[in-house]
């Protein structure tokens, strides 16, 4: 029997709006969903111990007992299958806000969806947030007050600071011992050869990469027409004054540069890269990683 | 520096626009969105591309200012002025020939300075304002268009030295020959632009009075059997406000009883007061008559006077000294007191001097020389015909007379005796060639002697002919008479008369006598003429329509002609039809006439050189050289001073004047160039002497009625010509004439470039995002 994490509404309720969405948005789409996600799920034995007053009765192996006529407690190695580590970016430039929501709040429904998706799954997740620095740090858990935890996290969030993601990524890859599913949520607003480094030191501690690269419509079409002066998000006072229309196309050569040479090297680090477009339905990165799950078996 | 001038200056106010497009661009730039944004490591540019952008902004901003720059000089109407440039330097050049009007008028000072004085300081002015490099040149509009600057020239200093240098007006100006004239030497002129301008006074003579119209159809007829481009003539009018019909005192041409007198005689002169202006006459404050520049005497002038005719005739005689030479009469009109004695509101009668004054040159010889041919071939001369005609000219007793008659037969008359004596000038330096030849009852010419009296009657000279009974009628007709075309002035018909029947005799008709030598005898009881007989008498006739011969004196009896006279070449013939002695039955030698008579008729014939000293305007200057043809120490003054030599050689300078010798019957002449302007030209010779010319001035300059206006336009039609009414407003008409190059379709094609340019630029930078 594996542990399975319940979820109250009544408790998420608790938690505002944004635990309602994640379920929403995870239950509709697993409703669509044929073939039971559960199924084949196991959880690891790892060793037996004499029971104490306190423990729980259901956890006695009675096999045990019936052969040996002693209480043993059945303890298990962790309680899921899976470590999945959720890296949100929460510097300025991902409260960037055009006609749809802000990349942040975007992340936070993607991160808060996948949290409640891994576990309900009964996967491990947990949770960093971070601009240059890592502003709050929840250890994998599997346990549904984790969820909460991880809820009430993203919920207080802000998007604030400068980004400078690669030597963050370089220490949590030093930090994380076991190996498990590294999730990352940001614009990736920084030297792209540096984010690889980190993302291939992710690799070489075997961790399994999946980056989804946040970006919103008007940073990828740059629509603007009028003279428009754009103020740093992340560094105050820093603001240019241009014609957008004249900027055009020298804006957009050097964005889908970079997107290109990050999703190009990305994939030959092995890192799963994927765009999400903040127009775009969330769901879109819960399908992207259940069928990774699948595919890991 | 670009001439260009604007027609509306006040357009070019529009040039303010141009700060719009820097203006929209600067609110443009105040006018801006702001983004919070995140991706800012894309908006970073090269500096290249930078750069670039800010070279396209300042490219599209200065095409969309030079746009509306253009577009706004376009609509001030911009022209290239090149009169302006003529006036201010700095344009295409052009060629100017400037006209001085030289006639009398142009010294009228009623409004100031004289129209002259005004019309040399505009000039100045003129050129002064010139470009660098534009040609110039001067023509003085007289009688005949004197070059002051003959060929165009850039030497601008010359040009004002010579204006300045230029001789006070007289006589008349003849317009169309000075427009001839300056045409010509704009034809040398290789320049697009050129331009005539006549600086004249307005005055109606020499403009538009009927001589000077029937010279302007000449001139167009002319215009128009020539080929080419007529340069623009303008006609500025420097003395704008002198009035219609200013007061003005002018003295009518001064005329001689003779213009040949003998030493000591009295010759009479007439003239008259011209009053233009007046309605009334006041005595003038004086007239003076000078002899060869020396005060000789104040002539009487009426004390009353009617105006109807605006004349007041004036007579006076004046007596020659014994010093036989060229004589010049000079009568000096003064209508004003001279200005010292004016009082206060004086007014000025007469503000144009310069026709105030008339002269008259008048030989005056030791005695008349005159060669008497006698046909009679006896050798006692007292028996001959010719004694009383001989003794009439000059009698034996007198000692001094005024006539030098020399007596040779027919058979001695040859080339040689129209020679005189052949000597030497006599110190007086008046000669002895005969000036006056009569054939008293010659019977036939010899070929020789036909053609010598031909050549002396073309080269001036006077010939007396007095029929007698030797006289051969065929050879008369044939020979000398030609049915019209010889010389002699009528034909012979047949002797008439009876000396026998002294009743039937011819007597001559006083009241006929309207010959200038028979004038005198008109009146009835002076000298008896009209009781002299001629029992026997010459029946002439001048047949022919065309005849040029014309009876000046007549017969009571069926108007038989007692004298004809014709012309022939510049000489006289007189032909009497008795033989002026006593060979037919006559009392005409006892008439008290009959000496006045022979000296009226041999003065009015030597008088026929009158015209070599008082000449109009334009004729060439004749003098009788002795016998050794030669031009050395002969010099010549002209009116304003100016002495020169002659010279046989063509010259283009102005050092000398062109002269040449013509071999005539009597000796040789000298024949020089025209005398172009009026007043008193002096001759001097080696030995001192001097011999006036009298340049006729056109008393008709006195009247200063102005040209109308329907006279102008009409003028205008016939001519192309432009008239001005002020000069200020040739400059202006010269600056908006066809020189003025408008260049507002240029500007437009420049408005089109650009606009192309602009929306080219724009796309192009619209093609760049």
């Amino acid at each position: 029997m594996s542990a399975s994490v319940h979820f109250d509404p009544s408790s998420l309720s608790r938690y505002g709006r944004l635990a309602l969405v994640a379920r929403q948005l995870v239950e509709g789409f697993l409703t669509g969903v044929h073939k039971s996600p559960y199924k084949g799920f196991s959880v690891e034995f790892a060793e037996h111990r004499q029971y104490y007053p306190g423990d729980e009765i259901r956890h006695i192996d009675w096999r045990a007992y019936g052969k040996t006529d002693r209480y043993y407690i059945k303890e298990y190695e962790e309680e899921t299958n899976l470590k999945a580590h959720l890296l949100v970016d929460a510097s300025g430039s991902m409260g960037y806000k055009g006609k749809t929501q802000s990349k942040f709040e975007y992340a936070q429904h993607v991160a808060a969806s996948l949290a409640y998706l891994m576990l309900h799954q009964r996967d491990a997740v947990g949770l960093m947030l971070h601009d240059t620095k890592i502003r709050h740090m929840l250890p994998p858990k599997a346990s549904a007050k984790h969820l909460l935890q991880i809820l009430n996290l993203l919920q207080e969030a802000r998007p604030e600071g400068e980004t400078s993601m690669a030597p963050l990524w370089h220490h949590m890859a030093d930090q994380l011992k076991r190996r498990g599913l590294v999730v990352i949520l940001s614009d990736c607003f920084d030297k792209v050869g540096e984010l690889i480094r980190a993302l291939q030191h992710f690799r070489h501690k075997r961790h399994e990469v999946l980056l989804f690269h946040v970006l919103a419509p008007e940073e990828m079409e740059f629509p603007f027409s009028r003279w428009t002066e754009f103020r740093n998000l992340e560094v105050s006072g820093h603001r240019v004054k241009v014609d957008p229309q004249r900027l055009r196309k020298e804006y957009l050569k050097n964005f889908n540069t970079f997107c290109q040479q990050l999703r190009e090297q990305a994939g030959q680090a092995m890192v799963d890269y994927h765009l999400l477009r903040t127009d775009q339905p969330v769901e879109r990165a819960l399908g992207v990683y259940l069928t990774r799950r699948q595919s890991r078996g | 520096m670009v001439p260009i001038s604007f027609l509306s200056l006040a357009m070019l106010a529009g040039l303010a626009v141009l700060v719009i497009p820097p203006l929209i661009h600067l609110l443009n730039r105040r006018r801006y969105e702001v983004i919070e944004w995140g991706a800012m490591q894309f908006l970073e540019m090269s500096e290249v591309t930078r750069r670039r952008m800010h070279l396209e902004e300042l490219l599209l901003m200065l095409l969309r200012i030079g746009l509306l720059a253009v577009l706004v000089l376009a609509l001030a109407g911009p022209y290239l002025d090149s009169s302006s440039r003529l006036l201010q330097g700095g344009r295409v050049n052009r060629d100017v020939v400037l006209v001085f009007d030289g006639s009398a008028s142009m010294s009228y000072t009623g409004t100031g300075k004289s129209a002259q004085d005004q019309a040399k300081e505009w000039a100045i002015d003129f050129v002064q304002k010139m470009a660098p490099g534009d040609g110039v040149a001067i023509l003085h509009a007289r009688q005949q268009a004197i070059p002051v600057l003959g060929q165009l020239t850039t030497d601008r200093e010359r040009v004002i030295d010579q204006i300045r240098r230029m001789p006070g007006p007289s006589g008349s100006a003849s317009w169309p020959a000075a427009l001839e004239q300056a045409r010509a030497i704009l034809q040398e002129s290789q320049r697009s632009e050129r331009e005539i301008i006549l600086i004249s006074d307005n005055q109606r003579v020499g403009w538009a009075d009927d001589r000077a119209t029937l010279a302007w159809k000449d001139f167009v007829a002319l215009k128009k059997e020539q080929a080419g481009t007529t340069p623009r003539a303008w006609v500025v009018n420097l003395d704008p406000q002198r009035p219609a019909n200013p007061p003005n005192w002018s003295l009518a041409a001064l005329s001689a009883s003779r213009a040949v007198v003998a030493v000591e005689q009295e010759v009479t002169f007439r003239t008259a007061m011209q009053l233009h202006g007046q309605t009334h006459y006041e005595r003038p404050h004086r007239l003076r008559l000078e002899v060869n520049g020396q005060f000789i005497k104040n002539i009487e002038t009426p004390l009353k006077a009617s105006l109807e005719r605006g004349q007041i005739p004036l007579t006076f005689k004046y007596r020659f000294p014994k010093q036989p030479g060229s004589y010049l009469v000079s009568l000096i009109l003064e209508p004003d007191l001279p200005p010292a004695e004016r009082g206060p509101g004086y007014v000025i009668k007469d503000h144009l001097p310069a026709d105030n004054r008339q002269d008259f040159a008048v030989e005056v010889v030791r005695a008349l020389p005159v060669l008497l041919v006698d046909g009679d071939t006896t050798t006692d001369p007292k028996t001959r015909g010719s004694f009383f005609l001989r003794d009439a000219l000059s009698p034996a007793r007198d000692q001094t007379p005024v006539v030098q008659a020399r007596v040779i037969p027919i058979q001695e008359f040859n080339a040689t005796s129209l020679v005189g004596s052949g000597s030497e000038r006599e110190p007086s330096g008046i000669d002895d060639r005969p000036r006056v030849l009569i054939l008293s009852n010659v019977a036939r010419l010899s070929g020789e002697q036909q053609r010598v009296i031909d050549r002396f009657l073309q080269q001036g000279g006077g010939v007396l002919v007095t029929l007698g009974e030797r006289c051969e009628r065929d050879h008369y007709n044939a020979e000398l008479h030609r049915e019209g075309k010889g010389w002699l002035p009528a034909k012979l018909d047949e002797k008439q008369g009876d000396e026998k029947k002294v009743k039937e005799s011819v007597r001559p008709l006083p009241s006929s006598f309207y010959h200038p030598a028979l004038e005198m005898f008109r009146r009835q009881g002076v000298g008896g003429l009209e009781t002299a007989w001629f029992a026997r008498w010459w029946k002439l006739s001048t047949p022919g329509a065309g005849s040029t011969s014309t009876p000046v004196a007549l017969f009571h009896k069926e108007t038989l002609p007692f004298l004809v006279e014709r012309a022939h070449g510049e000489g006289k013939v007189l032909l009497c039809s008795v033989p002026l002695d006593n060979s037919w039955r006559t009392n005409v030698v006892d008439v008290p006439a009959y000496v006045p008579l022979v000296h009226e008729m041999v003065y009015y014939l030597a008088s026929l050189r009158v015209g070599e000293h008082n000449l109009p305007a334009g004729q060439p200057l004749r003098y009788r050289l002795p016998t050794s043809a030669s031009l050395a120490g002969l010099t010549l003054q002209s009116p304003s001073g100016e002495t020169r030599p002659f010279s046989i050689e063509a010259t283009d300078d102005r050092s000398a004047y062109a002269a040449q010798i013509v071999q005539q019957v009597q000796g040789p002449i000298l024949v020089s160039e025209g005398l172009r302007e009026a007043g008193i030209w002096k001759l001097s010779t080696p030995e001192q002497q001097t011999q006036f010319y009298v340049v006729q001035s056109d008393s008709r300059e006195a009247d200063l009625t102005p040209m109308s206006e329907a006279e102008r336009k009409q003028l205008e039609k016939l001519a192309p010509l432009t008239f001005v009414d002020h000069p200020e407003e040739l400059r202006e008409r010269l600056s908006n004439s066809s020189s003025q190059v408008q260049l507002w379709w240029w500007f437009l094609l420049g408005l089109i470039v650009l606009l192309c340019s602009e929306v080219f630029m724009t796309r192009w930078i619209v093609k760049q995002r």
